[in-house]
């Protein structure tokens, strides 16, 4: 298992290399001059210069990668144009917010899709069956900001001033902030920096159990709710067919049928012995959306007025930002390369044949 | 000593099981698929009995019947399956979970596949005794060491910590088996338990499935297409045909004097070492469509005997099962004034 670890993270290295190499040829293939996108159209002969002079811009293309290699190594991502700040900076604010998001989303399309295709596949073609999948086709086909805005009018305005009511929009309410867990465990730590601490102190919920702020805590919670609903719905719906459809093939295997000639009660054949093998197709897709929430929750966040990874990127692409653009996308796909790599762990964790390759 | 094995055993014996009449059937959209209509046999303390036939005769859905493990859309409609007098069918889920693996257990004919792949086969075969058996841990794990050394698996305790992916065919058959016998149970089917393996394997199996037999004075039900493998391992038989039993006899008898035109033809299929032969004897047509049979006998359409002594009843009505000569039983209506109906 450990040997397996190491074969898959030495991969994981010429993959990020490859990931810094794209970013970057991304960025010089983008058409027209980076001098006249950034200072406009009227830019004079010499201002470009000492544009580019400045940038880098004059130094051949090998060199400018050395350079960028070497500043990203440094974990140096360039200054934003258009907010003028160090892009680290912005990562540091924007990708809290995504990150617990995605969690939330996930969480609630694990534990509620999981279920659900346990059930249906136990209760293979009766009337709950039925009613399961046809909730999940209907989640899958549901748009995210009409759910988002269907949600947020539901509990956010219908359920005004009953115990349902849940904060339409935003990540705390007014007036209830949280203390900074660095700051009150004492530790000295630049708020702007890309630091860990910075980066946990962001994501609001992991922050107020760390200082232990209940209060804050259940506020913090309360505003994920809809959002996480409305971006997991998708994935629950997913992972419920997925699941269904995964356990009902391993129920017809053979080892299945062996367990149940064992004396094993039906429902710890599902459980036990037919779950973890028909798990593997659902880790896949579980990965997967992973993937996708972090880098496409853009709906959801305009819906629901938190400003993360979603909300930035839209901004700088139509901003011409390319700084941004290009230190959110290599931070993304890194997150990718490190999410892929959990769910081969897991792979190996769930079926010992896939160890041994 | 009495040997309690050949079968002739006195009426007044109970037979461990008796299959009386079982029809299990299959209710697919296309129609009704009768995979069993009207299998009877009796299984005596202590005799290998086998049950021989084509495939999709019935053989394994038999096995599955008696195990109450028919998946839907299959469904036991009439019948009784009886075992040490009581009838399995009416027993409740729970109660049959507590009788698989204990007193009934089953070997499959894939040995890799029917294991669980993501499972050490240890940790398999100590789950038999965990559900059956109140031991304490390192009893469990002494006891199924154990089994995996009768077995005939060298080095068991290491072999404990394997995944099926790491064991031969034949050893994964070992480790079923040992699963099979790791709570004395008192009737073990053995569905083509061979038939995924290759020959020497075979023999070392079927070997180990007779000695086991032999030490715990077990009863073994043996379903088999290998008239080879009946011949040698089992004292009686029973031939099914299309879903019926249509022959029933000790092996010797069945193979020194087979009444049935069907078995007649499978015993002459056997090719004979040393004798030439053109052709193999092939017994001409294939098995009816389950869910439309002929009316009459199921074998009549493919029977050179109802042609050669122009039977005109076989078509139009099946035959009941005859006994010919006591104990040798034959669904035939060459029979008709030969013997009793039984």
């Amino acid at each position: 298992m450990a040997g397996y670890l190491a074969r898959r993270l030495t991969l994981a290295v010429p993959v990020l290399l490859g990931i810094l190499f794209v970013t970057f040829a991304l960025a010089r293939l983008l058409p027209g001059d980076p001098c006249r996108s950034a200072l406009g159209e009227r830019a004079t002969e010499q201002i470009c210069e000492a544009f580019n002079e400045r940038y880098g811009l004059n130094e051949s293309i090998p060199e400018q990668f050395r350079i960028y290699l070497r500043d990203v190594l440094s974990g140096d991502l360039g200054e934003s144009i258009k907010f003028g700040r160090p892009v680290t900076e912005l990562m540091v604010e924007r990708l809290p917010v995504t990150v617990e998001l995605t969690f939330f989303a996930m969480l609630f399309a694990v534990l509620i899709g999981i279920p659900m295709g346990l059930v249906s596949a136990y209760y293979h073609n009766s009337s709950v069956d039925v009613l399961t999948m046809i909730t999940a086709n209907i989640g899958v086909s549901m748009p995210v900001f009409w759910l988002g805005l269907m949600l947020s009018y539901l509990f956010g305005v219908a359920f005004r001033d009953t115990v349902l009511w849940l904060p339409p929009s935003g990540r705390l309410s007014a007036g209830i902030s949280i203390e900074p867990f660095y700051a009150a465990w004492g530790m000295s730590v630049n708020p702007d920096a890309l630091t860990l601490p910075g980066f946990i102190a962001n994501i609001n919920t992991l922050n107020a159990l760390l200082v232990q702020d209940w209060n804050g805590l259940g506020d913090a919670l309360r505003h994920m709710i809809l959002p996480a609903m409305a971006l997991g719905t998708i994935p629950m719906s997913i992972i419920a067919r997925m699941t269904r459809s995964s356990l009902l093939e391993v129920l017809g295997l053979n080892y299945v049928r062996t367990a149940r000639a064992k004396g094993v009660r039906e429902t710890k054949v599902v459980l036990k012995h037919a779950f973890r093998n028909a798990l593997l197709p659902v880790v896949t897709i579980i990965g997967l959306s992973l993937g996708s929430l972090l880098s496409g929750a853009v709906l959801t966040e305009t819906v629901f007025g938190l400003s993360g990874v979603g909300r930035i990127l839209y901004d700088s692409i139509t901003g011409r930002d390319y700084t941004v653009v290009q230190g959110f996308t290599l931070i993304i796909a890194v997150i990718f390369v490190f999410i892929n790599l959990v769910v081969d762990t897991l792979y190996a964790y769930l079926d010992p044949r896939i160890r041994l390759e | 000593m009495v040997d309690k094995r050949n079968g002739n055993s006195p009426l007044s014996e109970q037979p461990l099981l008796e299959v009386r009449d079982l029809r299990t059937y299959f209710f697919t959209r296309r129609g009704t698929v009768k995979a069993i209509d009207g299998v009877s046999f009796r299984v005596n303390c202590g005799e290998i009995r086998g049950v021989v036939g084509e495939s999709g005769c019935g053989k394994s859905m038999t096995a599955m019947s008696i195990l109450q493990l028919v998946d839907k859309p299959g469904k036991i409609v009439s019948g009784e399956i009886l075992f040490k007098g009581e009838d399995l069918v009416k027993k409740s889920r729970r109660e049959m979970s507590r009788l698989r693996g204990k007193q009934i257990s089953v070997i499959f004919q894939e040995p890799r596949s029917s294991l669980n792949p993501v499972f050490k086969v240890g940790n398999q075969l100590r789950e038999v005794l965990h559900i059956h058996e109140e031991l304490k841990r390192e009893q469990e794990q002494k006891k199924a060491v154990s089994q995996l050394r009768e077995v005939g698996i060298p080095d068991p305790e290491r072999r404990m910590d394997n995944y099926p992916h790491e064991m031969s065919g034949g050893m994964a058959q070992r480790v079923m088996i040992a699963m099979g016998m790791a709570c004395a149970p008192d009737l073990l089917i053995a569905d083509e338990p061979t038939t995924a393996l290759d020959v020497t394997i075979q023999a070392q199996v079927l070997d180990l499935i007779r000695s086991l037999r032999d030490d715990h004075n077990m009863t073994v039900l043996l379903i088999t297409h290998d008239m080879g493998v009946v011949a040698e391992m089992t004292d009686n038989v029973t031939v099914m045909y299309a879903g019926t039993t249509v022959e029933e006899a000790s092996t010797e008898v069945l193979f020194a004097e087979p009444l049935h035109p069907y078995t007649q033809g499978l015993i002459a299929s056997i090719p004979v070492m040393g004798e030439v032969k053109e052709r193999l004897d092939v017994i001409p047509g294939t098995v009816p469509n389950l869910i439309d049979m002929p009316p009459g006998c199921r074998f009549a359409p493919r029977c050179r005997a109802r042609i050669e002594f122009g039977l005109e009843k076989c078509m139009v009505e099946e035959p009941p099962m005859f006994e010919v000569k006591p104990n040798h039983f034959a669904r035939c209506w060459l029979y008709e004034g030969g013997g009793d109906e039984a």
